[in-house]
């Protein structure tokens, strides 16, 4: 479902282990590693990412796909500037602003038998209040959006359903977002691993899970007990 | 931030390798961050602390620490210890705010340090710590900590206004009431209803949302069915009971446990003749005899500020007390208590006025 707003421009990115990748440039500059090398004009031929496994990148890619269908699907900027346009709109016709629309000027003043534009302006706005003010009319609407299961909620599942995987993949993701440069994608990745430290009931737990060695000796590790001793 | 660090350890590669290991330094003290402002108490921060060496030492960092949520230093009051002290120190210095407030209560009420104690909530405040503003407030109004001489009114509602327009509910309410009463501040009812009302619908805002994300997450159910809800939760939040709509009580900050179970328990001592306030989720002693106002019909509960007793009443003191209760100050200086025609009580008519 992407659509074909941009140039529409392939780059190709090389991963470690020397696989060729296609992917749109807008679905790539997600990544501020390749949108700088973009920038620089250095996209001719193919990206060699170095430190990327296949395996990885593929899911990267997948990620920053997704993330550039939702912004298509829901441009929730544009939506936001419909509505500004369309109440600067309402509060252009009232005020009449030196208007650059002769006609509306013209409309209003023919209506306009009782008094000022600006009169006319609250009349009308009160009416559009009647039914609940424009702003409460957009909020109701967008809350029944909502109410299908808010497409930031399905893309809150989707992100949870990818970032779980394991321990193998999930560090691999990691470190490939941070060499990409993926805000979302690292965000996503940290509160992963942090939700999972929190999982573990205990310390040799987060060993367990993490393969951590410990190399305290037994005295030092007596002493940070000590510190902590006022937890439970 | 700091440098990217590639660990590289001289360690064999076992068969099961340390996640950590190939990740570099900022990487996981961001991890930790978001660890440590994300647990809900404080043994899940602490684990990674005992981990290894590496994570220990990343686990302090002072950007860790200064991210920990209210939670990760909810400190239980029958383990207050040095090294609890120390910690909460620890975080303090690292620039947690959280952990000032913290500290700075416990200061002031459990181990009576007046100066050091209030000089933390004022750090706290300071950076628009709406919960510190709030308790910088209250000690205000009753003069905690020094004589009836040294309540200062005008600040209390000075700092009761910053809270308030921070969103802080029991601010608001302090606010809305002084406002009414004419006490510390010009008196303006209409004003007062006003911010009565505010922190009413703030409080059903809250609920409603950790209500609805939670039954989103998990039902995906689309109407709010309040009765349900309450058969769910038992007693909800007085003050929208009246509608039929019992939300529950909204969490406290855990300082305030802390504070309760601190005397309750007879961790600390509280002073001959002195008393908590009566409201269960407050917590706070009194600092010299008579510092509280009591309920002037029973004369059995205390409250430290009109915010606790406004709460409490409809919590449970509605139901155990006369219907005719009067906010008064012991020693006889009414105030804010008359007004009320035929003899309602004031908080309870405005209560009223500003629900219905």
């Amino acid at each position: 479902m992407s659509s074909s707003n941009n140039s529409g421009k392939v780059l190709k990115l090389k991963s470690k282990d020397n696989q060729i990748f296609e992917v749109e440039e807008s679905v790539a500059i997600q990544s501020e590693l390749i949108k700088n090398v973009v920038e620089a004009g250095c996209d001719i031929g193919v990206i060699p990412l170095l430190t990327v496994h296949s395996k990885t990148l593929r899911n990267v890619i997948e990620w920053c796909q997704k993330h550039v269908d939702y912004v298509e699907e829901n441009d929730s900027g544009s939506n936001e500037e419909e509505i500004k346009n369309w109440e600067s709109e309402i509060c252009e016709e009232g005020n009449n602003n030196g208007s650059d629309d002769e006609e509306t000027k013209n409309w209003e003043s023919e209506e306009n038998n009782n008094g000022s534009d600006e009169e006319e302006a609250k009349n009308w706005e009160s009416e559009g209040n009647n039914d609940g003010s424009n702003k409460e009319e957009v909020e109701n609407w967008e809350w029944e959006e909502n109410n299908d299961g808010s497409d930031e909620e399905e893309l809150e599942n989707w992100e949870s359903k990818f970032v779980d995987v394991d321990k193998d993949s999930l560090y691999a993701l990691l470190l490939a977002a941070d060499y990409l440069s993926i805000d979302s994608l690292l965000e996503r990745v940290i509160k992963q691993v942090a939700d999972v430290i929190k999982q573990c009931r205990s310390v040799e737990e987060v060993r367990q899970t993490f393969g951590i060695k410990s190399d305290f000796t037994p005295e030092e590790e007596e002493e940070i007990r000590e510190e902590i001793s006022w937890i439970d | 931030m700091l440098q990217r660090k590639k660990q590289r350890t001289s360690r064999k590669i076992t068969d099961k390798s340390d996640l950590f290991d190939g990740v570099p330094d900022d990487l996981v003290v961001s991890i930790l961050c978001k660890l440590s402002s994300s647990v809900s108490r404080p043994t899940d921060f602490v684990n990674i602390l005992l981990t290894c060496k590496r994570l220990n030492r990343l686990g302090l960092h002072p950007l860790v620490l200064s991210k920990a949520g209210p939670k990760a230093l909810a400190v239980k009051a029958q383990n207050w210890s040095d090294s609890a002290h120390r910690f909460l120190k620890h975080c303090v210095s690292a620039g947690n705010i959280e952990a000032c407030y913290t500290l700075g209560m416990i200061r002031f009420y459990c181990l009576q340090n007046r100066g050091s104690g209030a000089s933390l909530m004022a750090k706290a405040a300071m950076k628009s710590h709406a919960p510190a503003l709030y308790s910088l407030a209250v000690i205000q109004f009753n003069g905690s900590g020094g004589s009836k001489n040294n309540k200062d009114l005008r600040a209390g509602v000075a700092l009761c206004a910053r809270a308030a327009f921070l969103g802080h509910v029991d601010a608001l309410r302090e606010l809305g009431h002084c406002l009414q009463d004419g006490y510390g501040v010009r008196q303006n009812i209409t004003e007062g209803r006003r911010l009565l009302i505010q922190a009413n619908a703030r409080e059903l805002a809250s609920s409603l949302n950790t209500i609805v994300k939670r039954q989103l997450k998990q039902q995906h159910q689309r109407r709010l069915n309040y009765q349900h809800y309450a058969y769910m939760t038992g007693s909800g939040c007085p003050l929208l009971s009246d509608f039929g709509c019992n939300v529950p009580v909204p969490e406290g900050h855990p300082v305030n446990v802390f504070l309760k179970e601190w005397f309750e328990l007879g961790v600390g001592e509280l002073g001959q003749g002195l008393r908590l306030c009566s409201h269960r989720g407050c917590g706070r002693p009194e600092t010299r005899a008579h510092e509280f106002r009591r309920c002037s019909v029973c004369g059995t509960v205390n409250y430290c500020s009109r915010g606790c007793q406004a709460l409490d009443w409809k919590l449970r003191h509605k139901v155990e007390c006369g219907p005719m209760e009067r906010w008064q100050e012991e020693g006889g200086n009414g105030n804010g208590g008359d007004g009320g025609a035929g003899g309602m009580e004031e908080v309870g008519e405005a209560e009223d006025l500003a629900i219905g």
